[in-house]
């Protein structure tokens, strides 16, 4: 059994995938805060329902297609935060800044459980000392 | 490119253009009293920059610019001053359009929307060492 292939790595894997994502989109919304007419986007957040679809599809052919996997199936929403100014931009800069630090938060949570995994790994592949 | 660079990339497009629009405002105050050099020419018209998104191939994310920078329509005030080198025949100068109290203003917004995305940059930096830090 491939270890770093088992449902936690992946998991976890796709948890950074998605969260790096959505730090680039919040970072759009950021630089593009006094873009006339811009409306702020964010990511659509998975569900189990997409979770369950984003499973490789089951192949009993080489020639099979697998289907998207992953985080790559995160969809980009239109998310305006609150009301429009008057050049149409709907950018909060407060709410974007809340998102990332939120983004973050969470990042460093999965990359710090992704980490402890390793080591336990790692205690096993060696034993303890 | 993977999110995280392309994070980085964008916020530094957010700081260049919010910086080129600090420089407007930089030619925009030291201009505030260049009357025009003789009678009958208008004095220093205020520039506007107008920000635009776009989007960029290399990493298919939605990128700031400054467009172009447009010339405020409005118009001059007069003051009476005959002993002035561009007074008109009735002893008026045209003085610039430019009122450095909104100019103060826009300055604020654009150190305030720079540091934002200076902020971004730091966020984004934490995480790529977040990562990093698995290899430890």
């Amino acid at each position: 059994m491939d270890v770093m292939k088992s449902s936690l790595f992946s998991g976890l894997a796709a948890r950074l995938q998605f969260l790096a994502a959505r730090t680039s989109v919040v970072a759009e919304n950021i630089a593009n805060a006094d873009t006339p007419g811009y409306v702020a986007r964010d990511l659509k957040k998975p569900d189990f329902e997409s979770a369950v679809r984003a499973q490789a599809l089951r192949t009993s052919d080489p020639r099979h297609l697998a289907g998207p996997k992953g985080a790559a199936a995160a969809q980009t929403v239109a998310a305006p935060d609150g009301e429009a100014s008057l050049d149409g931009n709907k950018v909060s800069l407060e709410t974007q800044m809340m998102k990332l630090s939120e983004t973050r938060m969470d990042y460093q949570l999965a990359s710090g459980v992704y980490r402890k995994a390793v080591d336990l790994i790692r205690l096993a592949a060696r034993g303890a000392r | 490119m993977d999110d995280l660079s392309t994070a980085l990339a964008i916020s530094a497009s957010g700081m260049k253009a919010q910086s080129g629009r600090i420089r407007i405002v930089a030619e925009n105050l030291a201009n505030a009293n260049s009357t025009a050099p003789a009678p009958g020419l208008d004095p220093y018209r205020r520039q506007v920059p107008v920000f635009s998104s776009y989007l960029d191939r290399a990493t298919g994310a939605d990128m700031v610019k400054m467009a172009r920078v447009e010339l405020d329509p409005t118009a001059f005030s007069l003051k009476f001053d005959p002993a002035h080198p561009a007074a008109d025949a009735e002893g008026y100068v045209k003085l610039p359009n430019v009122n450095p109290l909104i100019e103060m203003m826009d300055l604020r917004e654009a150190q305030r929307s720079y540091e934002a995305n200076l902020g971004a940059l730091d966020q984004v930096r934490s995480m790529a060492a977040a990562t990093l830090r698995i290899l430890e």
